[in-house]
C-alpha cells in the first residue's frame, strides 16, 4: 500500500471513530513511517523540534492566560456595564450591548471560546430576565458575536495560520481590524431588524451625566486593546521602540496588564483564583498544543509527499481565476466548518492550498484573514459548533432553541465573509496604510 | 487506589499551573532585561527564551500524559455518537488498541533517538542548570516525550482491557458526555436518563475529577 494512502486511511478511521484528533494524527504518522520504512522516531522529532523552534507558538498559552485572567478578574462585568450605558438605549438594546462588548473584548482576547464564556455568563441572564428576549435568541447572538473575538487582534487562530503559512503575524492582526468591525456592524443591523419586527425592549436609558463615571470605571479595561496594539505596533510609530516587543511578548504584557488591573484596580483577583487560572490555561495549552504538534508532523508528511504541488497542478489544470478559487475554497471551508474544529482546518487543511494561493497571486494576508473569518463562522454552524456547545454548557440553554435562532446570524456573517473575498481592500486597507505591500511576505 | 489517583491528578494540575506561571514570569523578565539591555543598563539574559520554550514542551507533553482527561481532547465524535452503547464500546476498544499499539511500535525508535541525542551531548543554546551551572541538554528537555508516549500506551491499553472486561466508560473517562457536553446519566439498568429528568436523580460517581463541560478547542 502507498504510505500516504495508508496514513490517510489510518487517520480517517481513528479520527472518525472518535479517537482524540491529536493522537489519531500521531498514530497515523507512525503508520506512514512504518509503510515508508523510515525511522519511527521521526514523528516525535518533528513534533519536539517544531514546537521548540517556534517562539511564535508561545503566544498561544499567553493569550489564553490573558483571557482567563480577564474573565476571573471581573473585567468582563465592568465592560458590560459600560456598554449598557452606551448602546442599551436603542431598539434591541441588550443585543447591541452584546455585540459591542464582544468587539471591545475581542481587542483583548484572542479566543472566541473565552469571549463566549466570559461575556455569555453575564449577559445571557440579563437578556432572558423577565422573558424579554427568548433564550434561544440571547444564546444565538452571544455565540455569533463571540466569532469576532479572533478577528479583531489579538488572535490565536491567526497565530496558527502564521505558523503554517509564514505570513507576517503583525500584518495579519492589522488585516483583521476592519473585517471585525464589519462583522459587528452586520450583526447589529440584523439585531436591529429582528428587534423591530419582534418588538424587543429598549433598556432604560442611562442618563448622560452618568456616562463619565461609568467610562472611568471601565477605562482600565477599555485601555487594554489600545495598550496591546501599541505594544505590537509601537515600533512603527516610534522608531526608538523598534524590536522591543515581539507578538509573543505582547501576549505576555497583555496577561500582565490584565493581572494588574484585576488585582490592584478592581481588587477581584486572589491568589487562589490565579492558581486556578494558571492550571486551566496550562491544560487548554496542552490540549491545543498536542493538536498543533501533531499537525506539524502531518505537514512534514504532506510536504514530503509533495501534496501541495499536486494540488496546485490540479488547480492549474482547471484554469481557475483567483476569485473563483477563493469562492470555491471558502465554500469548502464552510462545509468543513460544520464538521471540524477550526484549529484542525487551519493547521491541516489550509497548508494544502497555500502554494496554490501563491501560484494564483492571492495575497497570503488576505487569504489568512478570510480563512480565519470562515473558520470562526464554522464555530457556530451546527452540528459541530464549538461556540454553541460552550454557550449551552455555561447557561444550560438547550441546543435546539439556540440552533433555531442561529441561522440568520450565520447568513449575515457569510454575507460579510463574501464581501471580504470580493473586496480585498476591507482586509488590506489597514496593513497597506502601515506599509504592507500585498503579495510580499 | 482511587484516592491515590485523585491525589496524583491534583499534583499534576499543580505542575501544570507552575509551568504556566514560570513561562509567564520568564516572559516578563525577558521583556524587562531586553529593555534594560537596550539602554545598556544590564545585559540581555539569553536563557529566558529557551526556558519558556522548554516550559511549552513540558506543558504539552506532561499535560498530555498526566493532566488531560479523555474529555479534554479535541475530538470528532459525531459518527461515534450515532452508535449504540455496545457498538461504542467495541469501537472504543479498537481505537484504544490502535493508539496504544502504534505508540508502542514507535517506542524503541524514540528511545534510540533520545539516547542518540544524549550521546551527542548537544546543549540547547543558553539554558543552564542553576545547581550545577552546566548547560541543559536538548535530550533532557525532550525526554518528557518518553513519559508522554509511555503514558499513552499505558492509558489506552488499560482502557481497552477494562472495556473488554465490561467496565463502563464513566469510570474510565469521567462522566460520558452527550453532544452538548452534558454528562450522560444512567439509571440502575444502564438506560440514559434525559437531562430534563436529571435534577431529581444523583450525579454519577466517577473515579476521576469531573469532566469539564466545555469542549476546549479552537
Amino acid at each position: 500500500m502507498d504510505p500516504f494512502n495508508a496514513c490517510i486511511l489510518a487517520l480517517a478511521v481513528l479520527a472518525l471513530l472518535g479517537a482524540p484528533i491529536s493522537l489519531a494524527m500521531i498514530a497515523a504518522a507512525i503508520v506512514y513511517l512504518i509503510f515508508k520504512g523510515q525511522d519511527l522516531a521521526l514523528a516525535a522529532e518533528q513534533m519536539l523540534q517544531g514546537i521548540y523552534d517556534s517562539p511564535l507558538l508561545l503566544a498561544i498559552p499567553l493569550f489564553i492566560t490573558a483571557a482567563n485572567i480577564m474573565n476571573a478578574g471581573q473585567i468582563s462585568e465592568r465592560l458590560l456595564t459600560f456598554c449598557v450605558a452606551l448602546v442599551g438605549r436603542f431598539r434591541g438594546g441588550l443585543g447591541h450591548v452584546n455585540v459591542v462588548a464582544n468587539m471591545i473584548f475581542a481587542g483583548m482576547s484572542g479566543s472566541a471560546v473565552a469571549d463566549a464564556v466570559g461575556l455569555g455568563k453575564i449577559i445571557i441572564p440579563m437578556m432572558t430576565k423577565d422573558g424579554r428576549y427568548s433564550r434561544g435568541y440571547a444564546a444565538a447572538i452571544t455565540g455569533a458575536a463571540a466569532t469576532i473575538g479572533p478577528i479583531i487582534p489579538p488572535s490565536i487562530p491567526m497565530v496558527m495560520y502564521a505558523l503554517v503559512s509564514n505570513a507576517s503575524i503583525g500584518y495579519l492582526f492589522m488585516g483583521g481590524i476592519l473585517p471585525g468591525v464589519l462583522m459587528g456592524i452586520v450583526l447589529m443591523i440584523f439585531n436591529w431588524v429582528v428587534a423591530t419586527r419582534r418588538g424587543f425592549p429598549v433598556e432604560r436609558s442611562v442618563p448622560m451625566r452618568e456616562l463619565p463615571r461609568l467610562t472611568l470605571n471601565a477605562l482600565p479595561a477599555l485601555l487594554m486593546p489600545v495598550f496591546l496594539l501599541f505594544c505590537i505596533y509601537g515600533e512603527m510609530l516610534i522608531p526608538a521602540m523598534s524590536g522591543l516587543v515581539t507578538t509573543t511578548e505582547a501576549a505576555a504584557l497583555a496577561a500582565l496588564y490584565a493581572l494588574l488591573v484585576a488585582t490592584f484596580i478592581y481588587r477581584a483577583m486572589t491568589f487562589k483564583k490565579l492558581h486556578g487560572v494558571f492550571i486551566e490555561s496550562g491544560k487548554a495549552t496542552a490540549a491545543v498544543g498536542l493538536v498543533i504538534g501533531a499537525s506539524l508532523i502531518f505537514n512534514y508528511i504532506v510536504a514530503a509527499e509533495n501534496i501541495p504541488a499536486k494540488v496546485t497542478a490540479m488547480m492549474a489544470g482547471s484554469q481557475m481565476t483567483a476569485t473563483q478559487f477563493l469562492v470555491l475554497i471558502n465554500l469548502l471551508f464552510l462545509v468543513l466548518g460544520c464538521l471540524l474544529d477550526a484549529s484542525t482546518i487551519i493547521l491541516v487543511i489550509v497548508p494544502l492550498f497555500i502554494p496554490t494561493c501563491k501560484a494564483l497571486g492571492i495575497d497570503l494576508v488576505h487569504f489568512g484573514v478570510v480563512t480565519v473569518v470562515n473558520c470562526m463562522i464554522g464555530l457556530i454552524t451546527p452540528p459541530y459548533g464549538v461556540l454553541l456547545f460552550v454557550v449551552n454548557a455555561v447557561t444550560g440553554i438547550p441546543l435546539r432553541e439556540m440552533i433555531s435562532e442561529i441561522w440568520g446570524f450565520i447568513a449575515v456573517l457569510i454575507v460579510a465573509l463574501f464581501a471580504m473575498i470580493f473586496f480585498p481592500e476591507i482586509v488590506l486597507y489597514v496593513p497597506k496604510a502601515f506599509g504592507y505591500v500585498p503579495g510580499s511576505k | 487506589m482511587e484516592s491515590a489517583i485523585r491525589w496524583f491528578r491534583r499534583r499534576s494540575d499543580d505542575v501544570m499551573g507552575i509551568l504556566m506561571a514560570v513561562m509567564f514570569s520568564v516572559f516578563i523578565l525577558q521583556i524587562v532585561t531586553r529593555y534594560l539591555a537596550k539602554f545598556q543598563l544590564a545585559s540581555d539574559f539569553g536563557w529566558t527564551m529557551d526556558l519558556s520554550s522548554t516550559c511549552m514542551i513540558w506543558l504539552i507533553f506532561f499535560g498530555g500524559a498526566f493532566a488531560l482527561i479523555e474529555a479534554d481532547h479535541v475530538k470528532f465524535d459525531m459518527i461515534y455518537n450515532l452508535f449504540g452503547r455496545n457498538a461504542r464500546r467495541w469501537i472504543s476498544i479498537f481505537t484504544s488498541l490502535a493508539i496504544a499499539g502504534l505508540f508502542a511500535w514507535a517506542m524503541p525508535a524514540v528511545w534510540k533517538y533520545l539516547s542518540f541525542l544524549y550521546m551527542l551531548g548537544k546543549p540547547n543554546s543558553a539554558l543552564r542548570n542553576p545547581l550545577t551551572g552546566e548547560l541543559v541538554l536538548v535530550s533532557t528537555i525532550y525526554s518528557i516525550y518518553i513519559a508522554f508516549a509511555l503514558a499513552m500506551i499505558w492509558r489506552y491499553a488499560s482502557r481497552a482491557i477494562r472495556l473488554m472486561m465490561g467496565q463502563r466508560y464513566e469510570t474510565l473517562d469521567g462522566p460520558e458526555l452527550d453532544a452538548a457536553g452534558h454528562p450522560v446519566v444512567l439509571d440502575a439498568h444502564g438506560n440514559i436518563i434525559p437531562p430534563m429528568l436529571q435534577k431529581a436523580t444523583v450525579a454519577p460517581a466517577s473515579d476521576f475529577a469531573p469532566a469539564k463541560n466545555q469542549p476546549r478547542a479552537k
